[in-house]
């Protein structure tokens, strides 16, 4: 190659906008996973949903938004979350003394949460394999921390994305990782989120599983009756049987890969609880459509999963407070990105 | 689609994310990054019978892919985007942010570059920022090596005399 030549080269090379050593912080570790749970699940992402005849599209969407600031007064969430579905029938919520979801006469959840189980039924079934011992999950969450010391007290939001290799023989080691993620924080202007200045060192990451953290999805019963019981099993008795039905279900979730047939069977129990809502249609933080359960765990305190109604697997789960100043507040949240079997991790 | 295909696509969206999100940012505004590796990646999953079997081959299939979506499926947005952004009184830049002391020096290689034909341009952007050999330029386009090998050529002479006549 010539002197000219190696010249050229070194102009075009220099004029790299994004050389490779800058090339890792593009995308964020939230907007990967979110990508890839979009493409996992089969939804299009935003730019195919919304469609961009150019600029009519552009102004229409802005139009929404100042439409959605003007008449919403800056409160809540984009309209179909769950957060933007409480606050639409906050008024009859808050409006007896009751409160809560009954007073807003939203229909018994059993039908629904029945189709939800065909939905489910209908995945082609999945068969683990004997080299993969792992259930492999990822899910995005955050919770809050409260910080009270003598001159102010502080509340911070803590947000993270839990990555988790549980063995599906309920015994032996699992490791949890964490590490900090971004918060979609819809109604919540002026929080801070952070992250522990000291995450746990990597050794604290491996632990021994313990037997109070079954029931294992693998010894579960796909019948209705039995798994009911079976679920029931190590939550508090003192609590309502739904709170600890959803509980369990949550538990489960947040621990293993929960496969369409057991996803079914756990719809079907739900489905005969009568104090569960159908709250109608909602997206969960990642722009996944759900169908919204909701349960009034002990008003003005709000339990809600949302469930794909394409595939019948559970896909996020809020908690909502009643009881905040200024309306509906959602005070944690799971959102369930992938989960699958893993041969190690 | 099978479990298989399911975990081939997953371990290829990890191991090439990266480095797709850096072949658009190096051709795309900041702000559509994702939306090139969300649409290149939603094509790698429509089309997996079509994906080589080797990793380096199929990062290339990628990029291919993720150009046709760069120099098509964006036009319509890119157009709509500098209306707003004139609308805004902002003025949108085709190409990332740079620091300001390197503006200047930026707009007019960026001048430089769009005399050239897309075709030049790309098969220069591929070979020097991407870094990729002519063998590799070739499977990026589908074309011969020789064939690459020429178009190489040809963009280099191009380029060299616009920075002549520039005297840059």
């Amino acid at each position: 190659m010539s002197e000219r030549e190696d010249r050229l080269g070194a102009l075009i090379a220099g004029h790299n906008p994004v050389p490779g050593d800058a090339a890792g912080a593009l995308l964020t570790a939230h907007a990967r996973e979110a990508i890839l749970a979009r493409l996992r699940c089969g939804r299009a992402p935003r730019w195919r949903r919304f469609g961009f005849p150019a600029l009519a599209a552009s102004l229409a969407l802005a139009g929404c938004l100042l439409a959605v600031v003007v008449l919403r007064d800056g409160a809540g969430g984009p309209p179909g979350s769950v957060l933007a579905m409480v606050e639409r029938n906050y008024r009859t919520m808050s409006a007896s003394s009751r409160g809560g979801l009954r007073a807003a006469a939203f229909a018994p959840a059993g039908e629904r949460l029945l189709r939800l189980a065909e939905a489910a039924e209908r995945q082609p079934p999945w068969t683990r394999e004997p080299g993969l011992p792992y259930s492999h999950l990822v899910i995005e969450e955050w919770s809050t921390e409260a910080t009270i010391g003598a001159a102010a007290a502080d509340a911070v939001i803590v947000p993270r994305i839990v990555e988790m290799w549980m063995p599906v023989s309920g015994t032996g080691v699992y490791r949890r990782d964490e590490r900090p993620g971004e918060p979609h924080l819809e109604g919540f202007a002026g929080v801070r989120p952070v992250w522990p200045a000291s995450p746990a060192p990597a050794r604290d990451r491996v632990q021994p599983v313990r037997a109070s953290m079954g029931p294992w999805a693998a010894r579960l019963s796909r019948t209705p009756a039995t798994l009911r019981d079976q679920l029931a099993e190590g939550q508090d008795p003192g609590r309502p049987p739904t709170a600890r039905l959803l509980q369990a279900v949550l538990d489960l979730h947040a621990r293993e890969a929960v496969e369409p047939g057991l996803a079914a069977a756990l719809w079907r129990v739900l489905a005969e609880r009568p104090d569960l809502y159908d709250l109608g249609a909602v997206a969960d933080r990642l722009g996944r459509a759900g169908r919204a359960i909701g349960f009034d765990d002990g008003p003005p305190r709000m339990r809600i999963i949302v469930i794909s109604p394409e595939t019948g697997r559970l896909i996020a789960a809020e908690d909502i407070s009643l009881s905040t100043p200024k309306g509906p507040a959602t005070v944690g949240y799971q959102t369930f990105i992938s989960q699958e079997w893993a041969a190690a991790w | 689609m099978t479990d298989d295909d399911d975990k081939r696509l997953v371990t290829l969206f990890h191991a090439f994310c990266g480095q797709v999100a850096a072949y658009a940012a190096r051709r795309v505004p900041a702000a559509m990054v994702e939306d090139v590796v969300s649409r290149t990646f939603e094509t790698a999953w429509r089309k997996v019978d079509a994906i080589p079997e080797s990793d380096d081959q199929a990062l290339f299939w990628l990029y291919g892919v993720a150009w046709g979506h760069v120099r098509n499926g964006l036009r319509t947005e890119l157009r709509g985007g500098r209306l707003l952004g004139r609308m805004k009184g902002v003025r949108q830049s085709s190409a990332v942010p740079d620091p300001a002391g390197e503006v200047a020096d930026r707009v007019t290689f960026e001048e430089l570059m769009a005399r050239l034909p897309a075709r030049d341009r790309e098969v220069l952007r591929l070979h020097y920022w991407e870094e990729l050999t002519v063998g590799e330029v070739a499977e990026v386009l589908r074309c011969k090596p020789n064939a690459a090998a020429v178009r190489l050529h040809r963009a280099r002479r191009r380029l060299e005399e616009i920075v002549r006549t520039c005297d840059v």
